[in-house]
């Protein structure tokens, strides 16, 4: 597992707002450091490496809808990259990929193409027109005259060619344009084709890293006992029978109810099976779906609290046949296949997150908030999720793995 | 000291004997393609096969499989070459793919046992559960994969 910083988050960004849609902002980042010198990354959006790679980042939670294909998808037209290139990478938890509708960074909604459309357009526009920039003056011939082919710029006059990875570091030292044109929509070459999801290969063979996978050197393992009805709190709690777990290292109160710490999965489990808890039930320990349907339709009964949902026409003076249904939908889990879990490492000047989350963003301000540290010291790695459906609009699970990260002083996964 | 073998490779452990066999593939081998589901063997993200048979590997201790040979999806290919995964990735099957590596190993087993199931037998077979639904490109995989091994 890689457990170096988040290199995305620690570069300087400058903010452009761009003169279209409803507060769209292009994130543009400065050239990166290191061994990404060389690649050519004009935006928060997409890298390009002399290896003819093209990495998009993703900053919406791939959770099975395909938005890890999807979205580069986008990307890649407007660039004109082959999708045989285009990998992608999960986006950190920054301001910069704040999606503009929401002004968060969620994954809800069936959103995310939509809101992601223009400015991942552009970032692809812009980035083709600096590699044929780069191009043009090596050949020293007008921008104007070169085109380009699926992942190479081209100029038909003196058929001369150069691959984007070749042209990568040229381009990197461009300097960016503005108010680059988009495509015309009858010209798409990749959006509107089915594709293979570039997820599927690493999902047949077990190496697909999903929230629960993340591995960190010296990690533990925790499982927490939380109250049976939402809104309990603990009483009191015995854990000398858990404490005498083989594995179990420590045994703890954590804000949502007990956590057990071992050294592997079995052992926290099997501790937190053998707590002896006592709850405080709570306000809200005798609602059940039951009583919330009786509630509805007492409500339903009163024009109390009653809103228009939506009126168009004039309803009233219609006459004909009046279709009256009552729909009711019981209080459901979402049943993730994968169970909320999140990993966290806090050290006295930093903290970092792993988890399967559809809102880093909340995520990273929980982890300063339990840590005290300064958001620009929480970093928050987005995996792969097992189903999201919502429950991962939350982030309590990240909060909890934080909570005893710092209690414990040692990296954990926790459950 | 307890001596598993893994994909064909033998483990000597110091474990508790009653820990789960996931739970020794994914936190002691680090091998993490088993997946932890429900944990009461009824979802199926755990399986793998125990002497060629599908098993739903969180409920069994590792003390009983002592001298048995375990695969795991790690088992079939890295490089995607195995029939199952071929056909996996033609149907596009996976979507979050977190119940995946268990519908394969339980595809791969069933396969074993009848080189060309129909559906009725595939349904039969096919117990594990995947919440995106794909259901259906599953079994169009396996139909796939039975026209090829």
């Amino acid at each position: 597992m890689n457990a170096e910083p988040a290199t995305q988050s620690r570069r300087t960004f400058l903010q452009l707002t761009s003169g279209f849609g409803a507060g769209l902002a292009l994130a543009l980042a400065l050239p990166a450091r290191g061994a990404r010198a060389a690649a050519f990354a004009p935006n928060a959006w997409v890298r390009i490496a002399p290896d003819e790679s093209v990495t998009v980042i993703v900053s919406k939670s791939e959770m099975g809808q395909g938005v890890a294909t999807g979205l580069p998808t986008i990307l890649a037209d407007e660039l004109d990259a082959s999708m045989d290139h285009v990998r992608f990478e999960f986006a950190p938890a920054d301001p910069a990929y704040v999606d503009p509708v929401f002004g968060d960074m969620v994954t809800g909604g069936s959103t995310s193409v939509p809101d992601s459309w223009l400015p991942l357009r552009h970032a692809g526009a812009t980035a083709r027109a600096m590699l044929i920039a780069a191009a043009a003056r090596e050949w020293n011939v007008p921008a104007s005259e070169c085109t380009t082919r699926p992942g190479v710029v081209w100029h038909a006059a003196s058929r001369r060619s150069a691959t984007y990875g070749s042209l990568a570091a040229a381009a990197a030292a461009l300097p960016l344009p503005a108010n680059v044109p988009l495509k015309s929509p009858a010209n798409f070459s990749l959006i509107g084709k089915a594709h293979r999801r570039l997820d599927t290969p690493r999902k047949v063979n077990g190496s697909a890293e999903y929230g629960i996978d993340v591995r960190i050197a010296g990690m533990k393992y925790a499982a927490i006992a939380r109250s049976p009805v939402f809104g309990g709190s603990v009483a009191r709690f015995d854990a000398r029978k858990a404490k005498a777990v083989r594995g179990v290292t420590a045994v703890l109160a954590v804000p949502s109810g007990v956590a057990v710490i071992a050294t592997n999965t079995h052992a926290a489990f099997a501790g937190k099976d053998a707590l002896e808890i006592e709850w405080h039930s709570g306000p809200v320990a005798a609602v059940s779906t039951a009583s919330m349907f009786a509630a509805a339709e007492r409500l339903a009964k009163t024009r109390s609290g009653e809103r228009v949902a939506l009126s168009r026409g004039e309803p009233d003076s219609v006459s004909g046949r009046v279709l009256e249904a009552t729909y009711r939908g019981p209080f459901l889990a979402h049943a993730t296949m994968e169970p909320m879990n999140a990993t966290a490492d806090v050290r006295a000047d930093r903290c970092e997150v792993w988890a399967p989350n559809q809102v880093p963003l909340r995520c990273r301000a929980a982890a300063a908030e339990v840590t005290g540290l300064p958001l620009d010291k929480c970093f928050v790695h987005t995996t792969l999720l097992g189903g999201g459906f919502g429950r991962r609009l939350e982030s309590d699970y990240a909060r909890e793995a934080v909570e005893v990260s710092k209690a414990i002083g040692a990296p954990v996964k926790v459950m | 000291m307890i001596s598993i073998t893994v994909n064909d490779t033998r483990h000597d452990l110091d474990v508790d004997p009653d820990t789960p066999l996931l739970w020794v593939i994914r936190d002691e081998l680090g091998m993490t393609g088993t997946k932890f589901g429900c944990g009461v063997a009824q979802c199926g993200c755990c399986t793998v096969h125990i002497d060629g048979a599908a098993t739903r590997c969180c409920v069994v201790p590792v003390s009983t499989v002592v001298g048995k040979h375990i695969h795991t999806i790690e088992s079939l290919s890295r490089d995607n070459s195995h029939p199952v995964q071929q056909a996996w990735i033609a149907e596009q099957v996976p979507q979050c793919g977190y119940c995946q590596s268990g519908q394969i190993m339980a595809a791969t087993a069933l396969l074993q046992k009848i080189p060309h199931p129909t559906d009725a037998e595939i349904e039969d077979a096919m117990t594990n559960i995947c919440r995106c639904g794909t259901y259906d490109r599953i079994r169009r995989a396996i139909h796939r994969a039975a026209d090829r091994t």
